[in-house]
């Protein structure tokens, strides 16, 4: 009997990124690997952000397909080779580091046809109202905008809707709504500097509809976030009538937001001393944010499940637009035992030594880390500290923590190993430490609990439920939880931990304990199976898009007076001047 | 002067709005690092997690920036010639101090920066710089010693710096000690050159 071929959509992550997301895909892709097929399609920034494939593929991997969003155009079609030749060269390591890369380019199509035209005025529409998610038929439209392409789920009727990329970056429709904004909200701003953005935006929904007609069909889809990867899905999902499944290990929008918040290229050329001038940049990020909330929106709506690994990641969802009764809370499992085996490793010195483990970038917060050490050595001056994890990912990051290393004269207490067998060294650690500023819910905290370590954690994500228990009535803890950013209670905690081996002792049998009971790999694994299994068998889901009434004429549905082609005066939060 | 609804801090502290907060931080990357971080710091109290997460990568930008001027200078100060070696210290010493008055250090890292820039300013106060002696008795000030501080301050000579730059710390030194009536003179002169000395100067009068 053939398994169903699962469509993984992976964005910036497995299998070119080393970390907590990869890890889990990567197990759940071999966990799974009796009962399903995998299709992956993975979408990054650029080649060159992703140079190396960093897992090999299990043998249930089928094909993997790249797709980079900010890669310059390059003439490449692609066709739609054969399952059985993509698993050849995937399963011979030769062929590892070189999948299938896509380059995207737009088509010149003919003159946009009307009801093409009013998908796209219905598509600006929509932009700027992401509370009202997209219907099936303006998702249906994305796979026939470019031009008609041989793909299975490609509409029959569908190259009526053509509209191109060329046609919408300058179409009147677009200009018009551009210059009037620009003029509304932006006056003192560099026009080419607003222009850029507004443009910049309707492309990206272009490229985004070059991917989702070039992505593989599968049975069902499983996207490992909203945003590029979810929106894709939710538009094959419609297009095939497929069901689409999203986990969500940290909340996309959520973390949209708070890059958008800090982003360079957001920052205006205009230079200005007062903090409450600067209105239009708040405009422009407004303009993204609300794009990836409408992305979000779409994939949550066209999803069947949705699936988060904490209650109250999944309260964020509900939140951000989730219909509450599709969501599920499913956590990370670890194969424990693989853990529990290596307990028996004996210290080789009684020196105190405490790691970080994870990717060494900024959101892990490995200064603090640092600076914490550098406290701890007042009371522990023989502590040693290891920073283990990649060190590739943001290198001028690593070169910042080797910088605080020097200055805080920590050469003879903190080591940077790079990657490690976390079984091995675990049994070697007296705390583990995580000074992440955010986080969903670390498996190498999972791991520390398995190995009976003592954990100091942030206040962040799951960390405190993992840590202190899910429920009032938990037994005692398995570790500590400090503020973010301070070193100086990073540095309490750990030193309190170092001094007292008897509370070490008391926490690793409770971390074992706890893992056992609530984060057994196998419990994640079926929960996954069953999900799979109920969205396949749901007939629910081809009655899902209510807001398509399909009983209407066509023309009626696709009317969208020209009187909403601008943002309603109060759009982007802020009153018109 | 500002309206309670212009002045970020009271925005901060008591606006409903997070988008108002997150944009007035937003904006206030542009304001002079005493105040930003003052910001930043007050931000890390928010209820909001947005709102924090701005505070903390604000201030790690800052942190950074000084950390890369610092271990710039240093590197500079290992192999600088012996006359240039005073001018670099003085700069590290500067630093260190930053790290302290922008209440960017850690407080458990305090002593570890305050000593760093001791040892960088007794290096700079071999040069002879005046701007050393200043930055010494800024330094003995943040470590509670005023009369050190009033020794360093002493020993800047008449003509080497301009008195509106010496006389507000001689005017805190005095203070510190309980020298009360010296406050009034010091910055009497001060205040002739600093605006945002006045008000503090009619408090004295």
């Amino acid at each position: 009997m053939t398994k169903p071929l699962v469509g993984l959509l992976l964005e910036g992550t497995y299998p070119f990124v080393q970390g907590g997301v990869s890890s889990w895909v990567h197990q759940l892709i071999r966990g799974l690997d009796k009962q399903y097929n995998f299709a992956l399609t993975f979408i990054g920034s650029t080649p060159s952000d992703h140079p190396k494939q960093h897992y090999k593929l299990p043998e249930n991997v089928l094909s993997l397909d790249c797709f980079y969003l900010f890669a310059p155009e390059a003439d490449c079609r692609t066709d739609f080779g054969t399952q059985h030749a993509y698993h050849k060269k995937l399963s011979d390591p030769a062929h590892w580091g070189k999948p299938r890369r896509h380059r995207l380019r737009p088509h010149r199509t003919q003159r946009p046809s009307a009801s093409g035209t009013r998908w796209f005025i219905d598509l600006i529409h929509r932009l700027q109202n992401p509370k009202t998610p997209m219907n099936q038929r303006l998702l249906q439209g994305f796979l026939a905008n470019n031009g008609p392409i041989q793909h299975p789920f490609y509409p029959t009727d569908m190259h009526r809707y053509r509209f191109s990329q060329e046609h919408a970056l300058s179409s009147t429709i677009l200009w018009k709504l551009l210059t009037r904004d620009y003029e509304r909200f932006c006056p003192t701003e560099p026009f080419n500097h607003f222009c850029w953005h507004y443009r910049g935006l309707y492309q990206q929904l272009f490229r985004i509809a070059h991917i989702a007609q070039r992505a593989r069909p599968a049975d069902m889809y499983h996207s490992i976030s909203t945003g590029y990867a979810g929106f894709i899905g939710a538009i094959l999902s419609a297009a095939g009538d497929r069901p689409l499944i999203i986990t969500e290990h940290g909340i996309y929008t959520r973390e949209r937001r708070i890059d958008l918040n800090d982003a360079p290229w957001l920052t205006s050329p205009r230079r200005t001393s007062c903090v409450f001038d600067r209105q239009h940049e708040s405009v422009i990020r407004t303009l993204w944010i609300r794009f990836f909330e409408q992305l979000s929106h779409t994939a949550y709506h066209q999803a069947s499940h949705i699936t988060s690994l904490y209650a109250a990641s999944r309260r964020l969802q509900i939140n951000e637009g989730a219909a509450p009764e599709k969501t599920h809370v499913i956590c990370n499992g670890i194969a424990h035992e693989r853990f529990a085996r290596q307990n028996h490793l004996v210290r080789a010195t009684s020196t105190p030594r405490v790691a970080l483990i994870g990717r060494v970038v900024s959101i892990k917060d490995v200064a603090t880390f640092i600076k914490a050490i550098s406290i701890v050595r007042l009371s522990h001056p023989t502590v040693q500290a290891e920073i283990v994890g990649p060190l590739d990912e943001q290198p001028e990051y690593v070169e910042q923590c080797h910088m605080l290393v020097d200055l805080l004269n920590l050469s003879n207490h903190v080591t940077f190993t790079g990657s490690q067998e976390v079984e091995t060294l675990m049994p070697t650690l007296d705390v583990l430490a995580l000074t992440s500023i955010s986080e969903a819910q670390p498996l190498v905290l999972l791991e520390a609990m398995a190995s009976g370590v003592p954990i100091v954690a942030t206040d962040v994500g799951a960390c405190r439920e993992m840590i202190e228990g899910p429920d009032a009535n938990a037994p005692a803890p398995c570790g500590l939880i400090v503020p973010i950013a301070s070193a100086q209670a990073s540095a309490q905690a750990i030193s309190h931990l170092l001094a007292n081996p008897a509370l070490r002792e008391q926490m690793g049998q409770c971390g074992r304990q706890r893992v056992q009971t609530h984060y057994a790999e196998s419990s994640m694994l079926s929960a996954y199976h069953a999900l799979y299994a109920n969205a396949r068998d749901s007939a629910s889901h081809r009655a899902r898009d209510t807001t398509t009434d399909t009983t209407r004429p066509e023309a009626e549905q696709w009317r969208i007076p020209f009187v909403h082609w601008g943002f309603p005066s109060t759009f982007f939060g802020i009153k018109p001047r | 002067m500002t309206s309670s609804a212009q002045d970020p801090f009271y925005v901060l502290r008591h606006s409903r709005s997070v988008h108002r907060k997150k944009a007035m931080l937003l904006g206030a990357k542009t304001l002079p690092p005493t105040q930003a971080c003052r910001l930043f710091r007050l931000a890390l109290t928010d209820p909001n997690d947005e709102i924090r997460l701005i505070g903390v990568s604000q201030l790690k930008r800052v942190e950074h920036e000084l950390n890369t001027k610092l271990y710039t200078a240093k590197s500079r100060f290992t192999h600088a010639s012996a006359a240039q070696r005073a001018a670099i210290a003085l700069t590290i010493a500067q630093l260190y101090f930053d790290f302290l008055y922008l209440h960017i250090a850690d407080p458990a890292l305090r002593s570890h920066y305050l000593s760093e820039a001791n040892r960088y300013c007794a290096f700079a106060l071999e040069g002879n710089l005046p701007e050393a002696a200043l930055l010494a008795a800024r330094i003995a000030l943040m470590a509670d010693e005023p009369k050190t501080a009033n020794q360093f301050l002493s020993r800047i000579g008449q003509n080497t710096l301009p008195l509106f730059h010496v006389m507000p710390y001689l005017a805190e030194t005095a203070f510190a000690q309980g020298e009360y009536a010296l406050i009034k003179p010091s910055l009497h002169l001060a205040s002739a050159r600093s605006r945002s000395l006045n008000r503090v100067q009619r408090f004295w009068q």
